[in-house]
């Protein structure tokens, strides 16, 4: 018997990414990203993953979708509203279903469905903090500074020149 | 009761969206929003691995903050590049960046 709830939140994931995609509307496609990002979180807490799910609600939905939606708005004109039904659309679905047919394959072949589900976890409290400042403090520093680097990269890339 | 392959098929299936994402859109801004679903996919995957293999360790779930902070990172950079594309070109559109080459 499936969860209900994981029922509910992996619809909600996989319509949502199918709608950034295929919506008729840019601006539409960037609010069903962000969306689709709030049922990611949704997915973690469903996984036990609390911490995560808040910080993905604050990078992803707080900072990438207002990003995302603030470029399409700069971006946007109506040309791009169509998006042609042609051969693409049969090589991009042949693609992805290769793709979905080769993990499978591969999948199959590891028994992983047979994986027994493990005992309750543990409420995840600062034990995170203290994994991720004590094995992968150096990595969390390289991490900031490329975070750092991006944004200024970006700043430089997209101001406007004047003259 | 949910188990690993659960998560694990709904991850696979955003990965399938993401690429058919990818193949099917000519729009930079598409592209970009097909990465974000396959980057999704792969924390989902992280987590999910993390949490059945042995919810005592947290160092999936670590990878998994530092994935999705990268991903911010990427979209950042891949954000400012389409704007800078659309001064200079006044498009986004793939097919009109092949010029690029020369």
């Amino acid at each position: 018997m499936v969860d209900p709830a994981f029922l509910l939140v992996s619809g909600l994931v996989v319509a949502t990414s199918i709608l950034a995609i295929e919506s008729r509307q840019l601006v539409y496609g960037a609010v069903n990203l962000a969306l689709m990002f709030l049922a990611v979180a949704g997915m973690f807490i469903l996984l036990d993953a609390p911490f995560i799910a808040m910080f993905q609600i604050f990078v992803n939905v707080g900072a990438v979708a207002i990003l995302v939606l603030f470029t399409v708005m700069l971006v946007s004109t109506e040309r791009w509203a169509r998006v042609p039904r042609g051969r693409e659309f049969w090589a991009a679905l042949g693609t992805s279903g290769l793709t979905v047919l080769a993990l499978v394959s591969i999948v199959a072949r590891t028994g992983l469905a047979d994986v027994p589900p493990p005992p309750a976890a543990p409420t995840v409290g600062p034990e995170i903090g203290v994994v991720m400042l004590g094995n992968y403090g150096v990595a969390l520093v390289l991490l900031g500074i490329l975070l750092a680097a991006s944004v200024i990269g970006a700043v430089a890339l997209a101001k406007v020149e004047k003259g | 009761m949910t188990t690993l392959a659960d998560f694990l098929t709904v991850s696979m299936v955003l990965l399938a969206i993401g690429v058919y994402g990818l193949v099917r859109s000519r729009n930079a801004i598409r592209m970009l929003f097909a990465v974000e679903i396959i980057i999704s996919a792969a924390n989902i995957n992280l987590v999910a691995f993390s949490r059945f293999s042995n919810p005592m360790d947290l160092t999936g779930q670590v990878f998994a903050l530092f994935s999705i902070a990268i991903g911010a990172a990427e979209a950042a950079v891949g954000l400012a590049i389409i704007i800078l594309v659309f001064r200079l070109t006044g498009d986004v559109d793939i097919a009109a960046l092949r010029r690029l080459r020369k």
